[in-house]
């Protein structure tokens, strides 16, 4: 979905790199902080994690002139890029498991090819279906579930972000996952 | 916080964890209604920094070999040397080896008496930048630059060349108006200003009443400078860029007993407030660090600026006339209240 400030903001990182920078960073630095920060902590120390958010910014800075907005937004390819790297990482620390190469891309190959080993191997319909049903929630609770599980926000975070009480955040959030669970099952917290 | 709530996420990882790997269709459709993560101050503060020295450091990532040399070379040097002076001496002089103009040993003096016999901590950063310019009479150099986070400060010297160049220092000097005419710091803002705000210079007495040479301590404010861009400085006809370092730690102050400024924040080259109820009849009455004996320390210069109007949220600036070390100082002293790290309970 490309936006007005998507392109006014990729203007100006290719006009001026270094004010575009600031822009970029100013504006996402919160979602690729917190997806880093929710994926890796366990197994990187803070200044690690703060290093490789450094890492994301500055790749993607360099990458400036190949990105199509046409294939997704800046919020989304940070997001993308961010959560693929941050599971890499993971996996390399961790050592459960061999390295998962469908995640050993660079940010050039999801801007050039959206179609990947990884879409084939993972159930697209499954995943869609979930987001649909996440979606079906409706706000706010469809935006509690996201910011929980896909940006790891704490559901005190997210209570300040939506201008919340904490318990109604959290009841809510409690109601949306019974919700969820009836629909697409699998989900067994009582 | 429900700390329970908070752990159902552990016990259903296995059908939301499929968020984690979806493709930019599908983040995109995820993502489309949330515009904003907000951080902490402080993780954005943190972040911020790290975020610019990343671009900085991979920026000068790209210069020459030799340059690293010098750098690689400025960082083995023994700081702790317990001759101080000797110790700029020899950092200046590795510099020198390398610089495609040598700096004069004259310089070092002025060097001294703004960044002090016993900084070592600040003075890796502050000769980062150190550069000379010259024409056929006159070199400019900058000799050391440091900043917060809210201002900036270098030695700047000019020295004649030829005979004409004494001319030209003479003549630029000779107004008692000014300290030197042909002077200017130009840099970018990251929101609009209108025009440039808060630089200044300052003369050294003893080292400028040669006609060949002259040193300035020259400063300028940071708010809402645009920090990655490179500053302008030009004297006498000639420019010289340069990067804005690294901003030097600070620390927060908090009162220790009822005041008015909620808090002081502390840096090595200056200290700054917020006064909610600003008398500008008592205004800079008093300002004196605290050494770590309890004693105040009255040989360090203060100097800040007087504020025209008593806007609430008016931030004063002070400096001091040197570097100071902030491992030698407890607190510091403001209008007869005393502000340390020590947080008073509400």
């Amino acid at each position: 979905m490309v936006s007005d400030s998507d392109e006014n903001l990729l203007e100006i990182l290719n006009i001026e790199p270094q004010k575009g920078y600031v822009e970029l960073t100013d504006k996402y630095l919160g979602f690729v902080y917190k997806i880093a920060y929710s994926k890796l902590l366990g197994v990187c120390s803070r200044e690690d994690i703060e290093e490789f958010v450094c890492d994301i910014f500055y790749e993607f800075y360099c990458n400036r002139d190949k990105i199509n907005l046409k294939k997704g937004s800046i919020k989304a390819l940070l997001a993308v890029f961010t959560k693929r790297r941050a599971i890499n990482l993971f996996n390399k620390k961790t050592k459960s498991k061999e390295i998962i190469s469908l995640y050993e891309e660079n940010l050039e190959q999801i801007l050039i090819d959206n179609e990947n080993v990884e879409q084939r191997v993972i159930e697209i319909e499954s995943k869609n279906k979930l987001i649909d049903e996440i979606k079906a929630l409706g706000l706010p609770d469809s935006e509690i579930i996201i910011r929980k599980h896909y940006l790891g926000q704490t559901l005190k975070e997210i209570s300040i972000e939506l201008e919340m009480k904490v318990k109604t955040v959290e009841k809510r959030y409690e109601r949306a996952l019974k919700k969820l669970r009836n629909v697409i099952g699998g989900i067994d917290y009582e | 916080m429900n700390k329970k709530i908070d752990d159902i996420q552990d016990n259903n990882r296995e059908v939301l964890k499929e968020l984690e790997e979806l493709n930019l269709e599908q983040t995109e459709k995820l993502l489309e209604e949330i515009n904003k993560v907000t951080l902490s101050k402080n993780e954005i503060k943190k972040m911020n920094k790290k975020l610019l020295k990343k671009l900085k450091r991979e920026k000068v990532g790209i210069i020459s070999q030799e340059e690293r040399t010098i750098k690689a070379r400025k960082r083995k040097i023994d700081f702790k040397s317990s001759n101080s002076i000797r110790r700029v001496g020899v950092l200046i002089a590795v510099i020198m080896t390398f610089s495609v103009v040598a700096i004069a040993t004259t310089n070092m003096e002025s060097l001294l008496e703004y960044f002090g016999d016993d900084t070592e901590i600040y003075l890796e950063d502050s000769l980062e930048n150190i550069q000379s310019v010259e024409n056929k009479d006159l070199r400019i150099n900058v000799d050391g630059i440091v900043s917060d986070k809210y201002q900036c400060f270098f030695v700047l010297s000019v020295e004649a060349l030829t005979k004409d160049g004494k001319k030209i220092i003479k003549e630029a000097t000779k107004d008692k108006h000014y300290v030197v005419s042909d002077f200017e710091i130009k840099y970018d803002y990251i929101i609009e200003e209108k025009g440039n705000k808060g630089y200044g210079i300052f003369e050294y007495g003893d080292y400028n009443k040669k006609n060949d040479y002259k040193a300035y301590k020259c400063h300028f404010e940071l708010e809402n400078v645009d920090l990655l861009k490179p500053v302008f400085v030009e004297l006498l006809g000639l420019t010289m860029e340069l990067d804005i370092p690294e901003p030097m730690q600070m620390i927060t102050l908090y009162p220790e007993k009822e005041s008015n400024i909620k808090c002081v924040e502390l840096s090595p080259i200056g200290f700054y407030y917020i006064n909610k109820d600003l008398d500008l009849e008592e205004f800079g009455s008093g300002v004196s660090l605290i050494k770590m004996d309890g004693e105040l320390d009255e040989e360090v210069g203060y100097q800040c600026d007087f504020p025209m109007e008593t806007d609430e949220n008016q931030l004063i600036i002070g400096e001091f006339r040197k570097i100071i070390d902030l491992n030698n100082y407890k607190g510091i002293r403001v209008d007869g209240i005393d502000y340390t790290v020590n947080k008073k309970s509400d």
